[in-house]
């Protein structure tokens, strides 16, 4: 448990300072359970605050050293510290509009909207040219509901393509809640047109396009909702983001950067996370997969080796470096690299699953069919899961096993057509299979052909109609299949299969594509 | 069996000495929703309170398990029931109690030791509130020891009704651990049947919901599981300011829901997967039924925590489909997903369909969707006036109820944080997660106002509420609440203005003695009509008294007219119903209705 107790700093205050209380008092939390970083940082900041206060010649300069506390206290969220830094330095350098600004920003993130305006106001009137602080408080007008007031500010921003968009953006949303749908659908295309990275902007545009009628537009906005918000650079927060040292805070603006899709910004942010906290592992593995997805692949291994040698009892960072070892060919150190994350958190299911895959590439189809089959049905991939697990089951030879994945996976999806002519494939081909499952792989597989007549579902429907006894109809449909392009020796065999009153063996001959799972790619 | 007429023939007396204020009422004409308005009333107890908190409720203080390792469940829990298990016509109560969390870990580890010396297992209390002299006394006996329940695991929520037709309401109760079912025997005595009946789900649930999805008479059971957490996948979490905290749910993987099917022999399927209700799900905590779509079918509305929500839609074949997006209830209106809590659905608006309200986490905004009557929703918070004051609170339980009975239906959220407050942290406080509730008046106009500061001390105080349970446990004619708080004492809040207006309630019922989940009533108040729906569902892993209470105002004493939709679509028509009183409105009893 973190010891809560908060100490009080008495602070000597020089008459130097001007018109103020000689002795203030700043609290200080206990930051004992704070990250090292952000420990030693926050105690620099306080250090260099009581000097710069002792040193103040005037207010002027004894405003900044509370206001510059005040950031240091923002950039490591203790906002109602922040806040009162705040306070302090606007009463001692009332002519300086960042600190009402920054007060009033706090505010408006903490829901203080009355206190927001107040403050946001006060900077607006020190500083009326500032876009940003203009665009403060038409958020303010509009997170309080006044939207008339909010529209009118909205309306009055301008500056580059940013602004322009975040004024589109706001009309866009405000237009939604007075029902002005028409207008509301310009406006939010027009600030989407600016900012495409502004992806949480389709859902009002989405909702507007639902009230015009106009469903498809609805649905297609719906699809391509995201995070992304209209980017709008802020200085003043983006000098406060430099004075932190900590690695959560940069991990969670590199995952912002990374959904936004800002990749260079992403590992930016991983980088000053590792460097806050070199042995967290969760910074180094986010920078490794940062830098992955910026082609720097290299680097991004040398990271994954390095949070494997430092912590080799985490699965995630054995599983991800596993995957960059599939990625680079090395199949063997990548098994292995799964059976220890696996061993290591056997409720890690990507590591489960890229190990059958890994598996089934070695020809270890046994153990393939066990890892897969230790993955659950109610996984959002549970479907892919029995269909892997029923291929490795045929492929070891067990296709009584494999009916039951497959079954298992055609009650997650049914109309899933792989899953289908899989089943329908085995329970052609398979000895223990009842006449009843043989008939209905029959249905299954004219259902698969019905829908895409293509050499596969054909090859399909002449093995199910084989199973059921109708040789002569099973070697005219395979005849065509042997017939066509890319027809192969095994297609050869099944049509001489038929021709002989003989069914299908299996359902792929061995060695087919379909036991290979493709290798991870730089881009999987 | 009760009859159709009446626990309670008259207001109670007690109720004359209160003031009744603010008397004239004007119809204002049609509302911003269209809505014929009546002028805000607020009808205030002479204390001056709201509600006051009864010192005769459960005496139950959960114990939450902590040990100072930040275990992810022991700040989720617990939940509430209030529901009738004698069938003696007054409301009884469920708790749902914590135990020691966390591998190896002892009762001398924990943070906030028990507060008594009895077992840590869920607890039963019997209402045995005395009436003299028109006062109601409420009081509430521990029957625990002798009615054969034993919780098992580390409780969460709890959902009472009657899954086997006998009449009386048995439990499902949720836990982070396998669930449990307890039918009651009767005599005060459950019996332990989940193995039994199937369905000891041992996922992570915390809310769970009674349905009648398939229209064949029995109530089936849908079960909202949240993420995979185990002391073993337990991750280290830092909140921004890199000090240590809980975890977000979205640091673990959210777990599939689970829907089971009542097979009518005391035994249920899991159905999940052929419903379709696999095919989505996101951590889920709250999970309401109402027929979103009036199509005459029960649908579920599943609150999820940071993703978006779930809004099946009975497919009438066994099937349901999720369509919140394009109904707009999937994410709020700005397209983002929120940490929703606990959920409710009702008629606030009386424009006869079913509104969604949910509570969500602090710097995000409680949220109200309204039906357009189709199905399709907007959010209006903003516009309604609640957006601004939920925006510091971390919301839980909830439901709209009509406190005043005005006739308009108010709303409570019950409120704690999840990840620890700066102020009460650098307080020293161990457990600083502490928010006051809050209750907001429908003011009949389109617009709710905060009127917690009005409603009495018992809204001054600041605990960490989880579970909150509605209903009538004085029989007074006004709904209570009972709030379970984690590391702390239940709540059971007496409402004492609610009385002083004109109500009418009512039981929907078959033969048997059992409430049918899902049936509606429609009452014609005036130039009004209001719809009300039989459940035990909502707010968060709490369960709720399923009578129907119906604020009049000051309507006076002229009978009503009752329409009664039976959940497998079925009408009928009850006349004659006098204002004052609970009637118990039995299927097969009725007119034939065609309206």
């Amino acid at each position: 448990m973190i010891r809560l107790a908060a100490a009080l700093v008495l602070l000597g205050f020089t008459a130097k300072a001007g018109a103020v209380s000689p002795t203030e008092a700043v609290t200080r939390p206990d930051l004992s359970e704070f990250e090292p970083g952000v420990r030693t940082a926050l105690e620099a900041a306080i250090s260099d605050f009581q000097s710069a206060l002792a040193d103040a010649p005037d207010p002027r300069a004894a405003g900044e050293a509370w206001g510059e506390l005040g950031m240091h206290y923002q950039a490591h969220h203790l906002q109602g510290l922040a806040s009162t830094c705040y306070a302090r330095a606007a009463d001692l350098d009332p002519a300086d509009s960042r600190w009402p600004y920054l007060a009033g920003f706090v505010a408006l993130e903490g829901g203080d909207f009355e206190a927001a305006e107040s403050r946001l106001s006060a900077a607006a009137e020190l500083s009326p040219d500032d876009a940003i602080i203009r665009l403060r408080l038409a958020e303010t007008a509009l997170a309080a509901g006044n939207l008339a007031l909010a529209r009118e500010r909205f309306d009055g921003l301008s500056g580059g393509p940013g602004m322009t968009a975040a004024r589109h953006s706001g009309l866009g949303r405000i237009a939604v809640r007075e029902g002005r749908y028409k207008e509301a659908a310009g406006d939010l295309e027009s600030a989407l047109r600016l900012a495409p990275s502004a992806t949480r902007l389709r859902h009002p545009l989405g909702m507007a396009y639902r009230q015009l009628g106009d469903r498809g537009a609805a649905s297609a906005n719906f699809a391509a909702r995201g995070n992304g918000q209209v980017p709008v650079p802020d200085p003043l927060l983006i000098s406060i983001g430099e004075r932190s040292q900590s690695a959560q805070f940069f991990l969670e603006q590199g995952y912002a950067a990374a959904r936004a899709g800002q990749t260079d910004r992403a590992v930016e942010a991983f980088r000053r996370a590792v460097a806050a906290s070199p042995d967290d592992v969760s910074a180094m593995l986010s920078l490794a997969q940062g830098l992955n997805q910026a082609g720097a692949t290299a680097e991004a291994r040398e990271w994954l080796d390095k949070a494997v040698a430092r912590h080799p009892e985490d699965p995630v960072a054995r599983l991800r470096l596993g995957m960059a070892q599939e990625r680079a060919g090395e199949e063997k150190p990548a098994l292995a690299s799964y059976e220890a994350a696996v061993a290591l958190d056997p409720g890690l299911h990507q590591a489960r699953f890229l190990l059958g895959d890994s598996l089934m590439r070695a020809g270890r189809y046994a153990e393939a069919a066990e890892a897969y089959g230790a993955l659950p049905d109610e996984d959002a991939s549970g479907a892919l899961f029995r269909y892997r697990e029923g291929l490795a089951a045929v492929a070891s030879g067990n296709c009584e096993a494999a009916l039951q994945a497959f079954s298992a996976g055609r009650r997650l999806r049914p109309d899933n057509g792989e899953l289908m002519q899989a089943w329908a494939r085995t329970a052609s081909t398979c000895e223990t299979a009842s006449d009843a499952e043989r008939a209905s792989a029959e249905d299954v597989a004219r259902q698969l052909f019905g829908a895409l007549a293509n050499r596969e579902h054909a090859a399909t429907l002449a093995m199910a109609l084989a199973a059921n006894g109708r040789f002569d109809e099973a070697a005219d449909l395979q005849a065509q299949v042997a017939g066509r392009p890319l027809a192969g020796v095994a297609d050869q065999q099944a049509l001489a299969r038929y021709r002989a009153g003989q069914r299908a063996d299996a359902p792929w001959p061995a060695g087919d594509a379909v036991f290979y799972p493709p290798r991870l790619n730089n881009d999987g | 069996m009760k009859q159709s007429q009446t626990h309670q023939d008259d207001k109670r007396p007690g109720s004359l000495s209160k003031l009744r204020a603010g008397s004239a009422r004007f119809a204002l004409g049609a509302g911003l929703l269209g809505i014929v308005a009546l002028a805000p009333a607020v009808v205030r107890a002479s204390s001056g309170s709201l509600f006051s908190e009864s010192s005769g409720g459960p005496d139950f203080v959960h114990f939450n398990g902590m040990s100072g390792e930040l275990y992810f469940p022991e700040m989720m829990g617990s939940g509430a029931a209030l529901f009738d298990y004698d069938g003696d016509g007054d409301l009884d109560a469920y708790l749902v109690q914590g135990v020691m969390l966390g591998p190896g870990k002892r009762l001398a580890d924990a943070v906030f030791p028990p507060a008594d010396d009895k077992p840590l297992v869920d607890r039963l209390y019997r209402n045995d509130s005395v009436t003299l002299d028109g006062q109601t006394q409420v009081r509430y006996t521990d029957v625990t020891g002798g009615s054969g329940l034993r919780s098992g695991g580390y409780g969460m929520g709890v959902a009472a009704a009657d899954f086997d037709n006998d009449g009386r309401v048995d439990l499902y109760v949720t836990n982070f651990g396998a669930n449990q079912l307890w039918r009651n025997l009767g005599e005060g005595r459950f019996e332990n049947v989940t193995a039994a009946a199937g369905v000891g789900d041992e996922r992570w649930s915390v809310s769970a919901a009674w349905i009648d999805y398939d229209r064949d008479g029995d109530l089936d059971l849908y079960v909202g599981n949240y993420v995979r957490y185990t002391f073993d996948n337990a991750k280290p979490c830092r909140s921004s300011t890199s000090a240590r905290d809980y975890c977000s749910p979205l640091v673990y993987k959210p777990d599939v829901d689970t829907l089971y099917r009542n097979d009518g022999d005391g035994r249920f399927t899991d159905v999940s997967a052929a419903a379709g209700i696999r095919a989505k799900f996101g951590g889920a905590l709250g999970v309401v039924v109402a027929d979103f779509n009036a199509d005459g079918w029960q649908d579920l509305y599943v609150a999820n925590d940071g993703v978006a929500n779930q809004l099946w839609i009975n497919r009438r074949d066994g099937t349901f489909s999720d369509e919140a997006m394009l109904a707009g209830v999937g994410v709020n209106m700005d397209g983002s997903p929120e940490a929703s809590m606990g959920v409710d659905a009702a008629d606030f608006d009386g424009d006869g369909d079913e509104d969604l309200f949910m509570t969500h986490l602090a710097r995000e905004t409680n949220t109200l969707y309204i039906n357009d009557g189709e199905g399709w929703f907007e959010d209006r918070t903003l516009a309604m006036g609640l957006a601004n004051p939920s925006f510091q609170y971390t919301g839980f339980g909830t439901a709209w109820f009509d406190y005043d009975n005005d006739g308009w239906l108010d709303i409570l959220a019950v409120n704690g944080a999840v990840t620890r407050i700066e102020e009460q942290l650098l307080a020293g406080d161990p457990f600083p997660l502490r928010q006051a509730n809050q209750l907001f008046r429908n003011e009949g106009q389109g617009r709710y106002r905060e009127v917690s500061g009005e409603a009495g001390k018992a809204f001054e105080v600041a605990l960490v509420s989880r579970g909150a349970a509605f209903g009538d446990v004085d029989n007074d004619g006004d709904t209570d609440v009972l709030i379970a708080n984690n590391a702390g004492p239940a709540r059971l809040l007496i409402n004492e203005v609610g009385q002083d207006a004109d109500w009418i309630g009512f039981r929907l019922a078959d033969g048997g003695g059992r409430d049918l989940y899902g049936a509606s009533l429609v009452l014609d108040v005036g130039d009004r009509r209001v719809l009300r729906r039989a459940g035990s569902d909502g707010s968060y892993a709490s369960s709720s008294d399923p009578r129907l209470l119906v604020g009049l105002g000051e309507r006076g004493e002229a009978p009503l007219t009752a329409h009664v939709v039976w959940p497998d679509g079925a009408r009928e028509r009850f006349d004659r119903l006098r204002p004052g009183a609970y009637h118990d409105l039995l299927r097969g009893q009725g007119k034939p209705d065609g309206d």
